[in-house]
């Protein structure tokens, strides 16, 4: 117990975050699902505009953008970030989607036990079968920071999944 | 040992957010069904100065509810004109459908027989072209409810990806309709909420979505109908209209048949010809087909001879009675039978003045023109 004080002192705060919490968290987490919607400005012309889910029409294969943004409260730098996200149930990413500025973007296909670069997940299918992982094997995706998130730092990371 | 309960926390929170979007609905061909709630969780892990820090976690957060996908598809079974003779009702005159719910909730469908008028629509069934000329006496809509057919206009409730089957049938098929007559029907079926009420107005809007017993799931979600018309300019059937129609057709087929009996030159018992008592005289009664386009089955021949007259037993090679002869025009293939009395295609048989004599042309079809069945037995005069 004691050793777990000593680590909170350390990091700038006396009660671990929890969902609910997260304006004092260490590092701020926020998520945002949002759908794109198309419409037409007063000139006539097609803009894309992003609406939050909750908000509009999601039906089967919609695609929702999800989108965490990230803050660290951490008076010292935090180093090996990583943000982890499961691909939501009902949902199967799309393809290319994740994007994370500075950030290292593996993806799992075990449920977020290890994770690999596209290229290296392999699916057995079969007694000594394999093919390359799909878009919709990937249970999980991380994005790990490739730099110590400095005091105040902030940034976001995204994935786009369709709704099965 | 910090860097262990780190990894346990991160696992429980894991676990907590996957048991938070379990769904008691799996997800369907038709998509994930309609109330389903979706949420994301996001976690961070990090170190300070080398320490492996507890693990954050965002919770289930940015939930949204999955909406109504609207959709459905009415096809036909048959895959050619149904062909019906005049007279026909009910499950002989039946045109049968299939509607499916493609859309991601239970719905209901209002079901209505289009009936088109002489002209005003063509063969649905490719490469046969024929136009709409007839309309059935009167028409019924059924719905197969799993146990049996019953009569009804509308499909009470069907779950996403279940097909149900839907007959139309005339009552009747008027006696005075000519061979090759042609009378399109399209199933249209509409959807509406279990509750019986209507879906929304127009391509989308916001409603509630019902279970199976027309109680609500959940409300306020979005309602989207996207059933897409494939038949371009059929009035009954829209875009986005929660509504879907497909055809199908009865061809009248009619067939005529031509009955003749002849009677062969008496054979007296002196080695003449003259019809007296003694005399043997063979008779041939034929029918054949000489019109229409359906096939005639199932004939029987029926001849009660004159009380002066007894059919002969043992008139025909084997000791048989009766001798029938087939001759199919297609294959001009001629096959004859004799049939001894107790043979089951000689139906009716005896040696007694005024006897009937009937016979079966068993399987035999006469489904040309040409074809035809024929019967020769012999009588002596009483």
């Amino acid at each position: 117990m004691n050793r777990i004080l000593a680590m909170a002192v350390t990091a700038g705060l006396l009660v671990p975050a929890l969902a609910g919490a997260q304006q004092k968290a260490a590092i701020d987490l926020r998520t945002l699902s949002q759908v794109e919607v198309t419409t037409t400005n007063a000139k006539g012309e097609k803009e894309m505009k992003r609406v939050e889910a909750a908000r509009a029409n999601v039906t089967p294969g919609d695609m929702v953008i999800f989108t965490t943004s990230y803050s660290s409260n951490v008076k010292k730098p935090a180093e090996n970030v990583a943000i982890t996200n499961p691909v939501p149930e009902h949902m199967v990413y799309v393809d290319r989607s994740a994007e994370g500025a500075g950030t290292r973007i593996e993806f799992s296909i075990d449920g977020g036990k290890t994770y690999s670069a596209p290229e290296k997940l392999i699916v057995t299918v079969g007694p000594g079968k394999t093919r390359p992982a799909l878009a919709a094997d990937y249970t999980h995706i991380k994005w790990t920071l490739t730099k110590p998130l400095q005091p105040g730092g902030k940034g976001s990371v995204s994935f786009r999944a369709k709704v099965k | 040992m910090k860097k262990h309960r780190s990894n346990l926390y991160l696992a429980a929170l894991l676990l907590i957010g996957a048991v938070l979007l379990m769904s008691p609905q799996g997800a369907m061909a038709a998509g994930t069904s309609a109330c389903t709630a979706i949420g994301n969780t996001a976690s961070v892990v990090y170190s300070v100065g080398s320490v492996t820090q507890s693990a954050l976690s965002t919770g289930t957060t940015a939930t949204f509810v999955v909406g109504s996908k609207v959709n459905l598809t009415v096809s036909t079974s048959d895959s050619a004109p149904v062909t019906v003779a005049p007279g026909a009702s009910g499950t002989s005159a039946a045109l049968t459908y299939r509607v499916r719910n493609d859309g991601n909730a239970t719905q209901r469908y209002t079901l209505s027989a289009v009936v088109y008028s002489t002209g005003s629509t063509t063969s649905p069934f490719s490469p046969y072209t024929a136009s709409d000329n007839f309309d059935a006496t009167a028409y019924q809509v059924y719905v197969d409810t799993g146990s049996g057919y019953s009569l009804t206009s509308q499909i009470d409730s069907l779950v996403s990806d279940a097909t149900a089957t839907v007959q139309i049938r005339a009552n009747p098929i008027a006696l005075t309709q000519a061979n090759n007559d042609f009378a399109v029907y399209g199933l249209h079926a509409l959807t509406i909420n279990t509750d019986g009420s209507a879906l929304v107005s127009g391509s989308s809007g916001t409603g509630d979505v019902f279970n199976a017993a027309g109680a609500t799931v959940c409300s306020g979600v979005d309602i989207v109908n996207a059933d897409i018309d494939t038949d371009g300019a059929e009035t009954n059937d829209g875009d986005r209209d929660g509504a879907a129609l497909s055809k199908s057709a009865f061809l009248v087929q009619t067939v005529g048949l031509l009955v003749s009996k002849s009677s062969g030159t008496p054979v007296d018992l002196f080695g003449g010809s003259a019809a007296i008592p003694g005399s043997t005289v063979e008779y041939t009664i034929r029918v054949s087909r000489n019109s229409g386009g359906a096939s005639a089955t199932g004939v029987v021949i029926t001849d009660t001879v004159a009380g002066t007259l007894a059919p002969v037993a043992d008139a025909y090679p084997g000791s048989t009675e009766v001798q029938r002869i087939t001759y199919d025009a297609g294959t001009t293939t001629t096959t004859t039978t004799n049939l001894a009395s107790g043979d089951a295609d000689l139906q009716s048989w005896a040696t007694t003045a005024g006897a009937t004599v009937q016979v079966s042309c068993g399987a035999f079809a006469l489904d040309e023109n040409g074809d035809y069945c024929e019967i020769k037995f012999k009588v002596i005069i009483q």
